[in-house]
């Protein structure tokens, strides 16, 4: 417990921006989400997420791929267009080969499968903020 | 019949018929002279003589006498003399015919040529000669063997019927005069028995009073004839009612055939139309797994959703734990999402198991509620893949029909579509469903259907699907149900961007009645 607890410290202060379209997984991803970061901005599709990407300072995205108007990895790629830094989380409820390697194209930081297990996405959010960190 | 002898005084007509005979694979001999035609006949035995009767140095007529079995050497005679009783005399000896030269040879050679072929087509048919006159037996014997004739005869009444009995016969020649039956007796025990009643009888009689030929025709005869009668006539009405009862027999077993066919045909027809039912239910069977296979990934697919996010929930719970910042409300608030998504599982659970429901009785329904129930079953699946779908209703009219079945259409053309937008790779997927009264149009913008395949996509095991596997019997099994559960019609055309079905029911207007609405 301590271990999580000194792992969220390192990255609690980050803006996250969150892209989701269903709202109930949306709602309860939140209130996890809530405990890692004490900023959240909230998307509910690609086409928000991309806006609110470019009026924001954001640190860090985890975003869902299957949405409407733009899916999860295209405006991923967008925004790889405009800030190849950023980390970028996909979690995503198919783990077809296609997404997989689409995500290694546009270099995502890291690939989730939903249902999210909490502790799998603390340690990934901490992996991927150090190596940028260091970087 | 292979060796032919012509004997003809005349060089130009013996070369003639020489020449016409030789075309059909004959040996032909000629003899000029009575003498010449003697040696020949000595040599060498023939088959066929053409005779004419005036040589230089002797009768032709004569020549006949001499040749000794005209059973096996059989005489054509070919004469310009018009000579009745000469005639009826070479009849009597058993010659084929009497043929009087025409100004035109070739009609003679054609009279011939036919008497040959008569000869050799002509199996050895029986005849039964009833007739206690020894002497009218053999005569009738000589004149009829050398026309290929197989002669029996019987000279009592109880003979004749007891011969009749163990050999089949194609003609008899019965006397009226018989020294133990009368002859109409006889007539009326053949004619009462089946498996004679059919054979021709011709009938001799001493005497021709008006009432013994109509006892003689009444009775089951076919012909009559007064004795002595004339041999040529005798000839030829045994050849007609030959040639009758040959005909008539072919006649009744082509009848009888003909009769065994369409006994079988009927059979065969009822056996196909129960092959064509047994297939029709296992295709359905087959279409329905195929269903079932696909409402399974779609269940996955409305699954998906709840699932996660009951799941989510959970791992909210346990984080909230971890940091002892569960209370009461949030709790609360939690367990009362979970129960939202399990209700909507479960709805879902209740769609499927209603579209598998058997549903063998017509109801009242319209295209929206169909649509309806359609989209539910599939909609998360097209939110997946992005496609928007434009419902419109021009004018919305209730009719009778199976519901389900119908659900099982519209549902089998929107996975239709939905599938040739992702494998075209469409952008902008689009599917457009209108309703006007009891017809409904689904339309997409997935490219269409080329002309060649849009012929065959309602022909079962018919599939484009590559990587879906599909069965081939979606659309097969939705013209069947449309067309002949439903009486209505169901079309593809090709319009600008993709392809167009429709669906026109009929107004169910007589069982509409019947129905509280």
């Amino acid at each position: 417990m301590n271990y999580q607890e000194d792992i969220i410290k390192n990255y609690k202060h980050l803006k996250l921006l969150y892209v989701e379209d269903n709202k109930d997984a949306r709602e309860m991803t939140t209130m996890i989400l809530e405990e890692y970061f004490d900023s959240i901005i909230i998307a509910v599709d690609g086409d928000d997420g991309f806006k609110k990407f470019k009026e924001n300072e954001i640190d860090i995205i985890i975003t869902d791929i299957n949405m409407p108007k733009l899916n999860g990895l295209e405006m991923s790629a967008k925004i790889r267009e405009l800030n190849n830094k950023v980390p970028i989380i996909i979690v995503s409820a198919h783990n077809e080969e296609s997404f997989f390697e689409q995500s290694i194209k546009i270099n995502v930081n890291g690939y989730l499968l939903k249902p999210i297990d909490i502790d799998q996405l603390s340690n990934l959010i901490f992996e991927v903020t150090q190596k940028n960190w260091s970087n | 019949m292979k060796d032919i002898l012509i004997i003809e005084d005349s060089k130009i007509i013996n070369n003639v018929i020489k020449k016409e005979l030789s075309k059909f694979e004959f040996e032909v001999e000629q003899a000029f002279t009575y003498f010449q035609a003697k040696e020949l006949l000595r040599k060498k035995k023939f088959q066929l003589i053409i005779l004419d009767l005036h040589l230089p140095d002797g009768e032709g007529s004569e020549l006949i006498a001499n040749i000794q079995s005209l059973t096996k050497t059989k005489v054509v005679v070919l004469t310009s003399l018009q000579d009745e009783d000469l005639r009826e005399e070479l009849f009597q000896y058993g010659i084929l015919d009497y043929i009087v030269k025409n100004k035109n040879l070739l009609y003679s050679m054609a009279e011939i040529i036919k008497i040959i072929n008569n000869i050799t087509t002509k199996k050895k048919e029986k005849i039964l000669i009833v007739d206690d006159s020894k002497f009218i037996c053999k005569q009738v014997k000589t004149i009829l063997e050398p026309r290929n004739y197989t002669l029996t005869s019987a000279f009592t009444a109880i003979n004749g019927l007891e011969k009749l009995k163990t050999e089949n016969f194609d003609l008899i020649i019965l006397d009226m005069e018989l020294p133990d039956i009368h002859g109409i007796k006889v007539l009326e025990y053949i004619r009462k028995d089946s498996s004679f009643s059919k054979i021709p009888i011709i009938v001799l009689s001493g005497t021709s009073t008006p009432e013994i030929i109509r006892n003689v025709l009444k009775n089951g005869a076919n012909d009559f004839l007064k004795k002595p009668f004339v041999f040529e006539e005798f000839i030829l009405k045994v050849d007609l009612w030959i040639d009758y009862f040959k005909k008539d027999r072919e006649l009744c077993e082509k009848t009888t055939k003909l009769k065994f066919i369409n006994e079988n045909l009927q059979k065969l027809v009822n056996e196909e139309v129960e092959k064509n039912r047994r297939k029709d239910k296992l295709m359905f069977a087959q279409s329905r797994h195929a269903q079932m296979g696909e409402m399974i990934s779609m269940i996955a697919h409305q699954w998906r959703q709840p699932l996660n996010a009951i799941a989510t929930a959970t791992s909210v719970i346990n984080i909230k734990m971890r940091k002892d910042n569960l209370d009461k409300e949030l709790a609360n608030e939690i367990t009362t999402k979970i129960k939202h998504y399990i209700e909507h599982l479960s709805s879902t659970i209740d769609d499927f198991r209603d579209f598998f429901k058997p549903q063998k009785n017509k109801k009242v329904t319209d295209f929206e509620i169909i649509f309806n129930k359609v989209f539910s079953l599939l909609k998360s699946s097209i939110n997946e893949k992005n496609i928007t779908i434009h419902f419109s209703i021009k004018e919305i009219e209730q009719f009778l029909s199976y519901e389900n079945e119908l659900v099982q259409v519209v549902l089998n053309i929107l996975q239709n579509a939905e599938d040739a937008l992702v494998e075209n790779n469409i952008q902008n997927p689009k599917i457009y469903v209108e309703v006007d009264k009891n017809s409904l149009t689904i339309s997409d913008n997935a490219g269409g259907i080329s002309n060649e395949i849009k012929s065959k996509i309602f022909e079962p095991y018919f599939s484009t699907k590559k990587q879906k596997n599909g069965t081939g019997l979606g659309l097969y099994m939705s013209k069947v149900i449309i067309e002949e559960h439903c009486y209505g019609k169901l079309d593809v055309q090709n319009i600008e961007a993709g392809t167009m079905f429709k669906i026109s029911l009929p107004k169910d207007t007589k069982g509409f009645n019947d129905v509280k609405l």
